[in-house]
């Protein structure tokens, strides 16, 4: 499982530092976001930044990588501090290089007197907003992974698997925002020819929608997949690969429209306009943020291209940053905070005893065996080592596919922070359940085993 | 036809928008017949309120460069407009602009050269003027 999280760590630093270099190459005249002319960029000084950057760059991610390397030999508590303490110094460290040699470029721009013709204007070609008014995207095509989610939602709910409703919802609401907002996004008047602007705004546009499509679908058949993976292995595993190759299929259809526009930069550049607002760029905590009161749009290319990034001097931007942190709150309330309240107050897992079947319900899941299947009953307060295989562990209840050294495979239903529990032998296999009370856990212990014999 | 805004300007927007339509009405780049974007959609492009295009909308159509439409939109469609009424505003207007430059050190030949490069770049013709012709 450290090994898991490590590499996790890693994955996310990867993506963070290419992110960084990306915004800090030299594209459409901006160096480190600051507006450069050609002949400054071939220029020995800017040659030594490049280099002095990427060397910088390079060693704080090194050492960066070599402070995750404790957490394989960690646990616990410390484990937990250590690991959040970690991801704040890749947010804040990780752009520390990109933040002094744009410093550093700035002061060189000044010295040098470099001058590149600010263009504060904003242009828009007519022509393009009244041929995009009637181009149409393939929306349709979204019902295909909003039915998959649909099904989704319905097996979560049959199948009382919470956290995967409240993420089946997530991106339900992630596809019908996503939608209306690619179809509202405004038209880009990129070059001074008609023909090229809609040609580029019609491909930026397309490849916004099927990234959308191929995330949706990505996303239901991950979900799909493990669902059935502990049940139908082989199909589940086949689910996990089309979810993968979906989100290739993603990330070809963004760099596409962002090879197209370089194509076309190479091939006209005369014809392309340039905003080089060197103050509305600043670096923020995880890379390049665009803040400009006097920009009336809300959305704007980001420096590599790729996507578009929020004005955050509109209010749009706090009131989205805001919905972002609230959804997360409610997410992660709904999955750490909800248990763990019931749990205060013993309404998490019942243990019932009747006389033919032993219950246990929960909000979360629920079972019931008939007292002719149980074969053994064992009572321990301590399982030993062992591991999930599948299900659901939120640290205040456990459910799923489990693996003990002492027990072997078996299926749990467990209120976690009450170390009372009762393994059962069946016919159909070996289950670990406890109530959310530990005596009461022991009561119906002592009652079954008379049962039972 | 591109348009240009400048937002930190003092001329609001919604009369650079409306001058810049003209302009390009006057330099051929908007045919005459030629379908405007709706209101929405060039609100959205410009970033401002759909009331904003709405003004310049009606201030186009009430000095008639435009006609508006519930099913078409906004076509351009200029209006010939010979009255006194309008030809007294011109020469207002001209006198205004003539006075600036002449006061300002221009000589006048070199105003009535500008004057005429200037009206090299408007190739407006309507059709009316086209069969009149």
């Amino acid at each position: 499982m450290k090994w898991f999280v490590l590499g996790v760590m890693l994955f996310i630093e990867a993506v963070i530092y290419y992110q960084s270099k990306s915004d800090a190459a030299y594209r459409e005249k901006r160096l480190f976001l600051i507006s450069v002319p050609e002949y400054a960029y071939d220029s020995q000084e800017v040659k030594e930044l490049c280099l002095g950057f990427k060397k910088e760059s390079q060693r704080n991610y090194f050492l960066i990588t070599l402070l995750a390397l404790p957490t394989l030999f960690i646990s616990g508590m410390i484990y937990l501090v250590y690991l959040m303490a970690w991801f704040v110094l890749l947010v804040i460290g990780a752009n520390f290089a990109f933040r002094k040699y744009r410093r550093l470029l700035k002061e060189l721009k000044r010295e040098k007197q470099w001058i590149v013709i600010e263009d504060k204007k904003m242009h828009v070609d007519l022509k393009l907003s009244a041929y995009m008014e009637k181009a149409k995207t393939c929306w349709y095509l979204l019902a295909i992974p909003l039915s998959m989610d649909l099904a989704l939602f319905g097996f979560g709910i049959y199948y009382k698997q919470t956290i995967l409703v409240a993420t089946v919802l997530i991106m339900i609401m992630i596809l019908c925002v996503g939608s209306y907002f690619i179809s509202r996004i405004a038209n880009q008047t990129y070059t001074t020819d008609t023909d090229l602007n809609i040609q580029l705004n019609l491909a930026r546009k397309n490849s916004y929608f099927m990234a959308l499509f191929y995330v949706g679908c990505g996303d239901a058949c991950f979900n799909l997949g493990l669902l059935i993976l502990d049940k139908q292995f082989i199909a589940g595993l086949l689910c996990l690969g089309i979810a993968v190759c979906f989100m290739i299929l993603m990330v070809s259809g963004l760099l596409s429209f962002y090879r197209l526009k370089e194509r076309m930069i190479r091939l006209h550049e005369d014809k392309f306009y340039y905003q080089n607002v060197d103050e509305a760029w600043r670096i923020g905590l995880i890379g390049a943020v665009y803040d400009n009161p006097a920009d009336p749009r809300t959305l704007i290319p980001s420096p590599n291209g790729m996507q578009m990034i929020f004005n955050a001097a509109k209010p749009g931007y706090r009131y989205f940053m805001l919905t972002v942190f609230v959804v997360i709150f409610v997410f992660f309330g709904y999955i750490f905070g909800y248990p763990y309240y019931l749990d205060q107050h013993h309404e998490l897992a019942e243990l019932t005893l009747t006389e033919t079947t032993l219950h246990v319900d929960s909000p979360f899941y629920e079972h019931e065996w008939t007292l002719t299947s149980i074969e053994k009953i064992e009572f321990s307060d301590d399982l030993g080592e062992g591991f999930r295989v599948n299900g659901t562990d939120t640290g205040v209840y456990g459910k799923g596919h489990y693996r003990f050294d002492r027990y072997g495979d078996c299926e749990v239903y467990l209120a976690s922070l009450h170390p009372s529990y009762i393994i059962l032998y069946t016919q159909d296999g070996v289950y670990i359940v406890n109530d959310d009370e530990q005596e009461k856990t022991k009561a119906v212990y002592e009652q079954l085993v008379k049962k039972v014999e | 036809m591109i348009i240009e805004l400048d937002y930190e300007s003092e001329t609001p927007i919604y009369l650079q928008l409306r001058n810049e339509i003209v302009r390009g009405i006057g330099s051929g780049q908007f045919k005459y017949g030629e379908t405007l974007p709706a209101v929405r959609t060039l609100a959205k492009d410009l970033q401002v309120n759909t009331m904003t295009v709405s003004k310049a909308y009606n201030l186009l159509k009430q000095e008639g460069y435009i006609v508006t439409d519930r099913r078409h939109g906004a076509k351009v469609c200029p209006n010939r407009d010979e009255s006194d009424e309008y030809r007294q505003k011109l020469e207002q207007e001209i006198s205004l602009i003539a006075s600036e430059a002449i006061v300002k050190g221009m000589d006048k030949e070199d105003f009535m050269t500008l004057c005429q490069n200037m009206l090299q770049t408007i190739s407006f013709t309507s059709p009316r003027l086209k069969n009149q012709s």
